[in-house]
């Protein structure tokens, strides 16, 4: 509960595209001014391009001195990003080759995944309440959404 | 453009409203004072038109052009108030230069046709008002804006000598008889039967003694201009409003606005630049700052010694071929002969001008402290990017000497050169380069002697003033009120320069001469010691 | 940052009880700062508050009146050489000689530098697109900027000093300073010095900051715990109150009724006990931005 300003702030700053295997040209974008610590905007977006599958695992993310000069940060600031990273489980540093993505199947990087799903969750069910809804109403209207049918659908056709 | 000016115009007189009033005012005063002691009643009027009171016409014509001068350029205030507005850079000088120059001239005449009025003395109103007009445009383009290149520099030289050789000869004979040379015919008066009578067939050579009847035919031409005169006038004018154009739209717009006038200069001072720059970098820091200071401020003597040097030759061979060459090579020796001057004076210019600029950064500091404006404490004297170089103090001490020898070596170099060319084109045509010299010297050789003589001295006193500036930063003690300052840095200035008078009347007795030398020898000694002291101030105050 | 740690960690510039008056206006006042070496150090204030002062104190511009100051150890006032050459300047006006042309201009810095890079700086020439017979005067704003920085970076000196950067530059003029900045120090052991207003870029680049205001320093340590130690909070208490009741640390308070929001500043375990000795719940909690870390400290 405590930590939903902060997401509100980060997931609004998330750049959007993608990837590649090297990492080059990884988009994200850092705001200066609206208070949240520059090395906690990248750990957040780093964590939610690969929680997301933006990034892909075994993927090397870009130098510390190459991500500081596109983002135009200190690269204390990148450092002390991709140590945290490090310790959450969701990147590696290999010792001559660089900073690497760990796989997606490793049971840390899944408990980051399933964390910023449940923050999502807390998110939609406080704006929701906030609006007036009941948690019935949040579901039905979550089952009707086009992009459930969408999915299911998806998921037939992957079974069948 | 008709409204344009009409609407600057009355800016003009909405800005200043009374004070238009107060400096004719002020000019008016002086002389009316000499004048109306003098007016009693047992007093002779003729005696006023009379030579000896040809001193109180020097002071009223001086002071009344100064001071009309002085209130037109204040009441017009800055130029730069026009940069930002959506008008040509050409009407901005234009209104700025020839309405000036009108009102100049319509102030001028205007007293002098009161005080003929009033005390009946029938002075000559018009060449005075032509030389208001032309002082004006000097005035303009030397301190209309600051800019400090050696074109401007250069260009401004010629013209202020242009100015004075022309004063100069108004009272040619006064000067000749205050300084009690005797039959010598001085430089000045030679200059002004030439511009004066030129083309009438009249040489200046008539003069021997002066008698008396000949005195009004020398003041009395101040009423009536010869067309050359005119001519050399309206030539300077031009000159001047085009280096005030010039000037004003470089700093408006750091660019020139006429190709055509700023493709020659600029190429003399690219070649100038590129003669002394090489494409490698400088061989030791203090090369490099030998060239900085030679080329933004040292240079400036040489350079012109050559325009007064190229002047006078340009003269004399114009002369030589429409007259007689014996006239050209007198005119030629002539301006060489003042042409020794020039470095002296180009020097003590340097002196004051960087200790003005000097006072001007300091108030300008103090204000903005004042104020508690931001600008308190940024030193606006000199360029950050240059005292950050690291440079050590005794290696800009020595490029600065070293520039300052150089300078006043090629001015000297240049003076001696001209002067044997003069001597061999003397003996070519068969004359004793003795006789047409201008100077009292008996001989070939004692004349060589005598322009040696003067060299050496002009050089040393060039030395001597080119690096003062420092001397004035370090002997004017700082961190006083601006009033204060001012007043210091006034009488620092008086006493100089009533040094360097006594210097010169010692000069003239010979036996004073050895200890005026050691003294100026002394003097320059203690100017170079203060250039580290003064560095070290510019670097870390 | 306290002496001893200085002296272990060892500052580049160590700055003592350092006070400056022009006339009666105090622009200093016993200011004293270690800068370490390697990193980025932020200086900000308002305009006159002594920024460009104190910098130019670093460089030998101003003598110490009372105090002393110390680049690489050594005075730069009695050794301008020793220090000037391993430091590269950049000033706020950018007064470099107006009527040279660019190579000129390169061609008479090198002179004086002799650790300069000439390809390197012809590398930087071409980055910033000069052309090198362009005379300085006809530059824009931003290209002498970068002419300047150009200057300032060829020699690879030990320490950059930035004096507002940025000032009246557009974007993409400032992205060259600040990416300049950011390959300088990921050179190891070189350090960045610069002053700035603009506290977005401060932000971004800055490892220690120090906050002058009106010649005094009000705060100098590193960014991270400066940020850690400022909090907006929201508390919602049990009834309605008419004034925000106090907190230990509180800079600033609004809100109405049962739920208000402070600014304060402190240890965060210390916050969340305050909070909950008055029986509030906290509703949210969010970062502070310098800029407002800023303005709460002048005023």
């Amino acid at each position: 509960m405590l930590c939903i300003n902060l997401l509100v702030h980060h997931y609004r700053s998330i750049g959007v595209t993608g990837t590649g295997v090297t990492g080059t040209g990884m988009q994200i974008h850092i705001q200066a001014h609206d208070g949240v610590p520059i090395y906690l905007q990248i750990v957040q977006q780093i964590k939610y391009l690969v929680a997301s599958g933006r990034i892909q695992a075994g993927a090397e993310l870009p130098s510390i001195r190459a991500l500081a000069e596109q983002l135009l940060v200190n690269p204390n600031t990148i450092a002390r990003a991709y140590r945290e990273l490090e310790t959450a489980g969701v990147v590696e540093k290999r010792r001559t080759a660089g900073t690497f993505v760990t796989g997606l199947g490793s049971p840390l990087a899944r408990k980051e995944r399933l964390k910023l799903l449940r923050d999502r969750i807390d998110q939609l069910l406080v704006e929701a309440f906030q609006m007036g809804f009941e948690l019935d109403e949040v579901l039905k209207f979550m089952q009707q959404s086009e992009l459930v049918s969408h999915h299911q659908k998806k998921e037939e056709q992957h079974d069948g | 453009m008709r409204a344009v000016t009409t609407a600057m115009s009355w800016e003009y007189f909405i800005r200043n409203r009374w004070v238009f009033l107060l400096f004719p005012a002020l000019a008016f005063l002086i002389p009316t004072l000499l004048l109306g002691s003098f007016l009693t009643e047992e007093f002779d009027r003729n005696l006023l038109l009379s030579r000896d009171f040809i001193g109180l016409h020097f002071v009223q014509v001086l002071s009344s052009t100064a001071i009309i001068i002085f209130g037109v350029l204040w009441t017009q205030g800055n130029v730069s108030r026009f940069y930002t507005l959506p008008i040509s850079t050409t009407t901005i000088v234009n209104y700025v230069f020839w309405i000036g120059a009108a009102l100049v001239g319509i102030q001028v005449g205007f007293l002098l046709w009161l005080w003929n009025t009033i005390f009946k003395v029938d002075w000559p109103v018009i060449g005075p008002v032509l030389f208001s007009i032309v002082c004006w445009g000097v005035i303009q383009s030397i301190f209309r804006v600051p800019i400090r290149t050696l074109f401007g520099i250069g260009g401004t030289m010629g013209v202020v000598s242009i100015l004075l050789f022309w004063f100069l000869t108004r009272y040619g004979q006064v000067t000749q008889s205050l300084s009690e040379k005797g039959s010598d015919p001085s430089v000045a008066s030679r200059f002004y039967w030439f511009l004066g009578h030129a083309g009438e067939g009249q040489t200046p050579f008539r003069i021997g003694s002066q008698p008396e009847s000949s005195y009004l035919a020398t003041v009395e031409p101040w009423s009536i201009i010869s067309p050359s005169e005119f001519l050399t006038a309206s030539v300077t004018l031009v000159i001047c409003y085009v280096l005030t154009l010039w000037r004003v739209s470089l700093a408006r717009s750091g660019r020139p606005i006429f190709a055509t006038v700023a493709r020659p200069p600029s190429m003399r001072e690219a070649r100038l630049a590129e003669r002394a720059f090489v494409s490698t970098p400088f061989p030791s820091p203090t090369r490099a700052w030998q060239w900085y200071d030679l080329t933004t401020r040292t240079l400036t003597v040489p350079v012109a010694t050559l325009t007064i040097l190229i002047l006078s030759w340009l003269i004399a061979g114009i002369v030589a071929i429409f007259a007689s060459p014996e006239e050209g090579l007198r005119i030629g020796f002539a301006g060489t002969l003042f042409a020794t001057y020039v470095p002296v004076f180009v020097a003590v210019g340097i002196a004051f001008t960087s200790t003005f600029v000097e006072w001007l950064a300091q108030r300008k500091m103090r204000i903005a402290c004042r104020d508690g404006s931001f600008g308190c404490g940024q030193s606006p004297r000199m360029s950050r990017y240059h005292y950050a170089l690291p440079i050590s103090t005794k290696q800009m001490t020595r490029a600065i000497v070293q520039s300052s020898v150089l300078a006043v070596a090629l001015s000297a170099a240049s003076i001696v050169i001209s002067f044997a060319l003069l001597s061999a084109w003397s003996w070519f045509s068969g004359n004793d380069p003795a006789a047409f010299s201008g100077l009292s010297a008996g001989n070939s050789t004692n004349l060589w002697k005598e322009v040696l003589g003067r060299v050496a001295y002009s050089s040393l006193l060039s030395l001597l003033w080119i690096n003062m500036g420092f001397l004035m930063m370090t002997v004017v003690p700082k961190r006083k009120s601006s009033n204060q300052y001012l007043l210091v840095w006034i009488g620092v200035c008086v006493a100089w320069g009533a040094i360097g008078l006594t210097i010169n009347i010692g000069m003239q007795v010979v036996p004073l001469s050895l200890v005026c030398i050691a003294f100026v020898i002394a003097l320059a000694f203690i100017t170079v010691e203060s250039i580290p002291k003064g560095l070290r101030e510019l670097r870390a105050n | 940052m306290d002496k001893s740690d200085a002296i272990f960690s060892g500052s580049i510039v160590e700055i003592e009880n350092l006070s400056r008056s022009f006339g009666d206006q105090r622009a200093l006042e016993n200011v004293t700062l270690y800068i370490p070496r390697g990193g980025v150090y932020g200086l900000i204030g308002k305009n006159g508050a002594g920024k460009t002062t104190l910098l130019k104190h670093i460089i030998g511009a101003h003598y110490a009146q009372r105090g002393s100051v110390r680049v690489f150890g050594i005075d730069p006032v009695a050794h301008p050489v020793e220090v000037l050459s391993r430091l590269g300047y950049m000033s706020e006006d950018r007064d470099v000689p107006r009527m040279m042309r660019v190579y000129e201009l390169m061609n008479y810095t090198r002179t004086f530098y002799p650790a300069w890079d000439p390809i390197y700086a012809e590398e930087l020439r071409e980055m910033f697109d000069l052309d090198p017979r362009q005379r300085i005067y006809g530059l824009s704003r931003g290209q002498t900027a970068r002419v300047c920085l150009l200057l300032a970076l060829a020699h690879r000196p030990e320490l950059l000093v930035f004096d507002e950067p940025s000032s009246g530059l557009d974007p993409v003029v400032r992205r060259d300073i600040l990416t300049a900045i950011v390959r300088t120090i990921a050179d190891e052991g070189r350090t960045v010095i610069f002053s700035s207003h603009l506290l977005d870029e401060v932000e971004r680049l800055a490892d220690r900051v120090a906050i002058l205001h009106q010649g005094k320093v009000l705060l100098e340590d590193r960014l991270d715990t400066i940020k850690e130690s400022f909090h907006r909070i929201t508390l919602r208490f049990e009834e309605p109150l008419n004034e925000a009741p106090t907190m230990v640390g509180t800079i600033d308070a609004s809100g109405s009724g049962n739920q208000w929001t402070y600014l304060c500043r402190g240890d965060r375990s210390q916050l969340i006990h305050a909070a909950q000795a008055l029986r509030a719940q906290i509703v949210q909690e969010a970062h502070v931005s310098l800029d407002e870390i800023f303005v709460s400290s002048v005023a």
